[in-house]
């Protein structure tokens, strides 16, 4: 099993939407997937079109096995899926013992060729205590200076994980690309200057991608052939379906 | 400095091409409007300068007049076929080949054997 953790600070910049598109990316490629929804939220029961419950809470406060708390949502995908009382979950774990270790201990031996947990847009102990459970990071990020900002703060938690001995690989995901605007230019250029080869290909702006959490289908179902998910039609490799393949090659080697 | 060190690529190769076709689109935006439609079919052109023995240059370019083509063309044309017919294994450029003077390549092709054959 490989857990993956999709994150960032900052709000909006597409985590929610990258997890349930790779979730059910890997799924449908025949990868036994867990999403796990670490946002009191609840979006990603709302993304594929299913109810939001606190399955979350359950799993690190009840302590419940994670295959009687996990919920079918599509062939291949289960989501652990989240809602307030997550907010709850986490004031419940910051007095427990080893707090960081939480995620690690409640996924181990889960049955699942791959785990996504799915990030709050915020620092604090489930985001650490993720991180500690995770093989790899996908940072999502808008093409705007404070959601740039937001990687920066995402690589400052992975620090501290990794002096705690734990050295997690990642990768960044540029959303929201609009090749017709200076700013994407500058932010692409700038981010590619920083983290260099760390920088995948980014996901094109795309109207339906917003369209399609309403009604409750993943973007697999829903719009296939939009530029979210294979990309501008101008030979540059771009969208979810060529993510798909580098998370594939990342966590299935 | 050992000649044979490559320097690593540290972006991702579909990053960089993007960024670099985003410059180039950037470039031709900055262009005065009566510049920029050139500069756009300039920048789709792949041009190579090679060597070619001027014989075989004014060939070229009698065929390409009485056809009412271009040279480009018409050597692209012929280079196009040229490799079909040697990747089918219709002719062998083994007999043509001597021995190079330059450092770079092991050989060079006689092409005045081939006007005799």
């Amino acid at each position: 099993m490989t857990i993956l953790t999709i994150a960032n600070q900052k709000g909006g910049v597409g985590k929610t939407t990258s997890a349930v598109t790779l979730a059910h990316g890997l799924a449908l490629a025949g990868q036994h997937t867990l999403l796990v929804d670490l946002d009191p939220q609840g979006h990603v029961a709302f993304a594929l079109g299913m109810d939001k419950a606190p399955g979350l809470y359950r799993l690190v406060v009840d302590e419940e096995p994670v295959t009687s708390v996990a919920i079918y949502s599509r062939e291949n995908l289960d989501i652990v899926p989240g809602d307030k009382k997550t907010e709850k979950a986490k004031r419940t774990i910051v007095i427990s013992n080893f707090p960081a270790e939480i995620m690690t201990r409640v996924l181990k031996n889960a049955p699942y060729d791959v785990v996504i947990l799915d990030m709050a847009p915020s620092l604090d102990v489930l985001h650490i205590s993720a991180l500690m459970a995770s093989d790899w990071v996908l940072i999502p990020t808008k093409l705007d200076a404070m959601a740039v900002d937001g990687v920066n703060e995402v690589l400052r938690s992975m620090g501290e994980v990794a002096e705690r001995g734990h050295r997690i690989g990642y990768s960044i995901l540029p959303t929201f690309f609009d090749r017709t605007t200076r700013e994407t230019i500058v932010q692409l250029k700038a981010l590619v200057q920083t983290f260099n080869s760390h920088v995948w290909p980014p996901i094109p702006q795309d109207t339906k991608a917003r369209e399609a959490p309403a009604f409750g289908k993943s973007l697999w179902e829903y719009c296939p052939r939009s530029p979210a998910m294979i990309g501008y039609d101008d030979g540059h490799e771009s969208g979810y379906a060529s993510t798909l393949h580098r998370v594939v090659e990342v966590l299935c080697g | 400095m050992d000649k044979s060190l490559q320097r690593r690529t540290v972006v991702d190769p579909a990053v960089a091409d993007m960024l670099s076709d985003m410059e180039r689109r950037k470039r031709i935006a900055n262009l005065p409007k009566s510049k920029q439609s050139k500069a756009r079919k300039d920048a789709v052109r792949h041009k190579v300068g090679l060597d070619l023995p001027p014989a075989l240059h004014d060939s070229l370019r009698q065929i390409a007049e009485g056809e009412h083509i271009s040279i480009s063309s018409l050597a692209a044309f012929f280079a196009q076929r040229g490799i079909e017919d040697y990747e089918e294994g219709k002719f062998d450029l083994s007999p043509h080949k001597r021995l190079s003077r330059c450092a770079r390549f092991e050989y060079v092709l006689d092409l005045a054997k081939l006007e005799k054959s």
